[in-house]
């Protein structure tokens, strides 16, 4: 399809505006400090990510060794009713 | 692996553009600049061929200079850096959203009225204008890579990140429509001119 081929040459591209190229160079550029700014978002984020982190981990492995010092305070409990039908019939007997 | 468009340069260019992106890794804010310099007309024109409108074009290059100043630590020391580019252009300015009206030929130029040859030369560019601003930019940024730029139908297909099958409908489609709106187009122009010289001949 020669028409398609050619068509492109023959469009008429108007100029860019004056200062384009320097246009991108300062906005570019000035990315950096904004970009630096963002980074430093982001650390605080992750930061405030790893000390949460630190904290459901810490919690999770705290929570089994409480609940294995219940059950050793559990265990030296003795295991039989506190009273029982002795203590009741003692004293009638 | 991306393969360079056809962008006119030579392998000493490829070479050059190699050492500059080396620089722009390393963060050289002087290569940097030197590259702008040297390559953002080229992408203008690329750009304007999908938006057809110059400020949609400047801001599409200007985004994806941006783009590579910001991603200059992550880009592959020995990358393509034009092709690169290329593509990020091809995209933001397909994805531009607005709908400028496109500038167009300009009538108040002083050679566009008196000179004769200036007009048959206007009305060919009006046609194809015209003509391209019928097709969506997905398809005119498929046409002009394809048919302007000489990219492999695989290549061109990457670049808009859509498989072979595709593209190759998406090509399709696009001809038919630049065919119909070339046509139409040359017949509109065909019957103004014929109105206009029976006015003048009145």
């Amino acid at each position: 399809m020669k028409q398609v081929e050619q068509i492109y040459s023959k469009l008429e591209i108007p100029a860019p505006s004056a200062g384009f190229e320097d246009r991108i160079i300062s906005v570019a550029l000035a990315q950096k400090n904004s970009a630096a700014q963002s980074a430093r978002v982001f650390n605080f984020k992750a930061y405030a990510a790893a000390c949460l982190a630190v904290f459901v981990v810490t919690a999770a492995i705290l929570m089994p060794q409480q609940k294995t010092s219940g059950e050793e305070y559990a265990s030296l409990i003795d295991g039989s009713a506190i009273i029982d039908e002795a203590d009741i019939y003692d004293d009638l007997i | 692996m991306i393969s360079k468009p056809n962008t006119g340069k030579t392998k000493a260019d490829e070479l050059e553009s190699a050492k500059i992106l080396q620089l722009i890794t390393s963060g050289d804010e002087n290569a940097f600049s030197a590259y702008v310099k040297q390559r953002a007309r080229y992408y203008y024109n690329v750009a304007y061929r999908v938006t057809l409108n110059r400020e949609a074009a400047e801001d599409a290059v200007q985004n994806a200079f941006i783009k590579l100043w910001e991603k200059r630590l992550e880009l592959k020391a020995d990358g393509n850096l034009n092709a690169w580019l290329y593509r990020v252009v091809v995209n933001k300015a397909i994805d531009d959203k607005r709908r400028f009206r496109s500038v167009g030929i300009d009538e108040n130029h002083p050679d566009a009225h008196d000179e004769e040859e200036q007009h048959i030369k206007n009305d060919e560019a009006i046609v194809v204008q015209k003509s391209l601003e019928g097709l969506p930019p997905r398809q005119r940024a498929a046409v002009m890579m394809v048919y302007f730029d000489e990219l492999p139908q695989k290549e061109a297909a990457d670049n808009m990140g859509i498989g072979l099958k595709a593209f190759e409908s998406l090509l399709s489609r696009a001809k038919v429509i630049l065919k119909e709106k070339l046509d139409e187009t040359s017949r509109t122009n065909i019957q103004q001119a014929g109105n206009s010289g029976a006015i003048r001949r009145v």
